[in-house]
């Protein structure tokens, strides 16, 4: 009961942060409105009263701000739950969402389709496919060679992660050095600037409802994490959750990546984290990695807009903060890894 | 002592050791002797051969790099690849596309509108493939100043490179009489220095006529609408040169820098250009067409322009950047510079570089040309 209520006051705490750290976000930028008129564009909105201020500023606020944010919260928690749930299933705390291969995978189909010239549109689209695709081929090893353990999804992930950075090194080769490479280059970055009010539909469809399934399904993760012989004890469809939990992450990321491109240690690093707050249960790591990652992106994608005369991709930001902060979680945890 | 002495040496210590059949370590020996004599076989055949020149060196070049080059007697007849893009219109200018050999004609306007440049190999696209280079043996590689490996390993090759910087007026002028000096083309790149500063002076006199107060604010943006031209980019300055007040501060001076379109909003440009070189993810109706734009002052007066051409970039650093200027001139003041002086005036370059025009072959549309 005490647990219960503990991880009743981390949501909320968490999503009261996220709260303040939105409002807070949104009056941050370069281009120059004060918080005071940045909160009244939002509460007029909202109340879908008439703007006061110039339409420039209502633009930036509401066209560029907002959106950008809304997507940085979902990807940073569709990446989040993603990584918790793939390192619950494969009982490996080393595996990151874009283990079966979807990140590489996602990047060839942008860069073909940056290759081919095609408008943003598309460049996600094909991101879209290009991972699933990869995801479909990682999964179709194990059952060629007729061993479907999860050691062998890991080293088939490997395997297909390895040729598609091949491939995605074969198509910067042929790509136009002046410009296409370039373009290529910067989406595997990962950037959330051109987020705007249209993506956030088709990002709902395609991120909330895994989301809610693997939220939905944590309890028998749960099993699962116990070992396949006990979950199938406990009368856990082993296939089935697995195949879900599989699908739902890799649908997440895969999402994620054809939104904003290529970001990673969100997925590794924030379940970690995550797990050092609440415990190992999926009842409570899934939600509160979902709030957790989304505040983390939301922050590194504010000091990308933020920092410099140029805007940084996010991959950078979030290697610049992750690669520490897994060192000190490393530390934390240097007694349970021994 | 001669060098291939070491090599006969070192055969004599082979066949000597090979004669004696031994226990192990004597066999150590053995390998240890088998070894030097190998490496001393070696060090024999790549010793590089004491070549006696065949031409005479008449003077000295500072390249874009500020490297030192030869002048060499044989200038006339010397050869040249390249994998460096910007350096293809230099060639066509300077009339030498008969002796390229290889060259990274980026798009196929080049090698569709030289036959000269049409019938060169390649020796890769950004780096250079040395073993197909070698076997092109050119005299010279063109190449980009900031690649200091590739120069280094090219001249290895006994291949003398010249390093060419593009990035403004005076680097054109400069570019056109070094290469024309050290391939001997002195006279045509007098004729292409005459016609790109006649051009620049005609461009100057009639942005000395615009009012200050007429005078535009514009930004040229890039393969995504938040990276722009930086400060110290030669778009910035076709800006400048045009007449127009570019917008881009010094501090923004990293290539195409990703300022974020925050602060293109907080720019507001009265005009904006959109590059034709380099891939973009955008088409100008694109952005007239997205609301987060609609307060723009660029997209009310529906002034944003695609630099032309799709083949041949007029905002690529090099020869070309005169149209990309008068392009500009024209989009911003029209009443100063029409479209039939800009199509006089591409028509001139065209002839200019190749002795006839591509209207068609780069889709000109001077009847509705915008």
């Amino acid at each position: 009961m005490a647990s219960k209520r503990k991880i009743s006051i981390t949501i909320v705490l968490l999503t009261a942060v996220l709260v303040l750290l939105v409002v807070f976000s949104i009056c941050l930028g370069k281009y120059p409105v004060s918080p005071k008129e940045s909160l009244s564009i939002l509460f007029r909105a909202a109340t879908f009263k008439e703007q006061l201020a110039d339409s420039m500023t209502v633009n930036v606020v509401l066209r560029l701000r907002l959106p950008r944010i809304l997507v940085s919260i979902f990807v940073g928690a569709a990446l989040s739950i993603s990584g918790a749930c793939y390192q619950s299933i494969f009982q490996n705390p080393l595996v990151s969402p874009d283990f079966l291969g979807v990140s590489s995978g996602a990047c060839i189909g942008a860069a073909v389709a940056i290759l081919l010239g095609l408008s943003s549109a598309f460049i996600s689209g094909f991101a879209f496919i290009g991972g699933i695709l990869a995801v479909l081929i990682t999964a179709s090893i194990p059952a060629l060679i007729k061993n479907r353990s999860n050691i062998m999804l890991v080293l088939s992930g490997i395997i297909v992660g390895s040729l598609m950075s091949s491939i995605l090194g074969f198509i910067k080769f042929v790509a136009d050095p002046q410009t296409q490479l370039a373009s290529i280059t910067y989406w595997t970055m990962g950037d959330f600037s051109y987020a705007s009010n249209a993506d956030l539909l088709p990002m709902v469809i395609v991120l909330v409802p895994p989301m809610i399934i693997l939220l939905l399904m944590s309890w028998w993760m749960d099993v699962l994490s116990m070992g396949q012989d006990e979950a199938r004890t406990l009368g856990a469809n082993v296939k089935l959750v697995r195949g879900v939990a599989i699908v739902c992450s890799t649908l997440l990321t895969a999402g994620s990546i054809c939104f904003a491109g290529s970001i990673g240690w969100v997925g590794l690093i924030v379940p970690h984290f995550v797990r050092m707050l609440v415990g190992s249960s999926n009842r409570r790591v899934l939600p509160v990695s979902c709030l957790i990652g989304g505040i983390f992106m939301l922050v590194v994608d504010t000091l990308t807009r933020l920092i410099g005369a140029a805007e940084m991709p996010v991959s950078i930001m979030t290697g610049i903060i992750g690669a520490p902060f897994f060192c000190w979680l490393l530390f934390k945890k240097r007694n349970e890894i021994a | 002592m001669p060098k291939y002495l070491w090599g006969i040496i070192g055969i004599y210590i082979f066949k000597r050791l090979f004669k004696h059949e031994k226990p192990l370590l004597f066999m150590i020996k053995k390998i240890i002797a088998i070894l030097l004599a190998l490496s001393m076989l070696f060090s024999v055949c790549a010793c590089k051969r004491e070549e006696k020149l065949n031409y005479e060196i008449l003077g000295e070049l500072v390249d874009g790099a500020g490297r030192t080059i030869n002048v060499r007697s044989d200038a006339k007849d010397a050869t040249i690849a390249s994998v460096y893009f910007v350096a293809a219109p230099f060639f066509v200018a300077l009339g030498l596309e008969d002796r390229v050999l290889a060259v990274n004609a980026r798009n196929s306007f080049w090698t569709m509108a030289s036959e000269g440049l049409g019938k060169a190999g390649t020796v890769g696209k950004a780096t250079v493939d040395l073993e197909q280079l070698a076997r092109y043996k050119p005299t010279a590689l063109v190449h980009r100043s900031n690649d200091p490996e590739t120069v280094a390993a090219v001249e290895k090759l006994g291949i003398d490179v010249i390093c060419i910087t593009v990035e403004n007026a005076e680097d054109i002028i400069k570019t056109l009489d070094l290469l024309g000096t050290y391939f001997g083309a002195e006279e045509r790149a007098k004729e292409a220095k005459d016609w790109f500063n006649g051009k620049i002076e005609m461009i100057d006199n009639i942005v000395s006529t615009i009012p200050m107060e007429k005078r535009k604010t514009a930004m040229l943006i890039g393969g995504e609408p938040g990276r722009v031209a930086g400060y110290d980019m030669m778009q910035s300055w076709m800006i400048e040169k045009a007449g127009g007040k570019s917008v881009i501060k010094e501090g923004e001076n990293h290539n195409w820098i990703n300022i974020g379109l925050e602060k293109v909003f907080s720019y507001n440009p009265e005009y904006i250009f959109c590059t034709s070189s380099a891939a973009r993810n955008y088409t100008v109706d694109e952005l007239l067409a997205n609301p987060a734009w609609s307060a723009m002052t660029a997209v009310i007066n529906k002034n944003i322009y695609d630099v032309p051409t799709k083949l041949d970039s007029w905002d690529m650093p090099g020869f070309s950047c005169v149209l990309g200027i008068m392009y500009m001139l024209h989009s911003m003041y029209p009443e100063y510079f029409s479209v039939s002086d800009l199509e006089d005036e591409v028509d001139d370059y065209y002839r200019f570089m190749f002795g006839r025009c591509f209207d068609k072959e780069l889709e000109l549309d001077w009847d509705n040309f915008k």
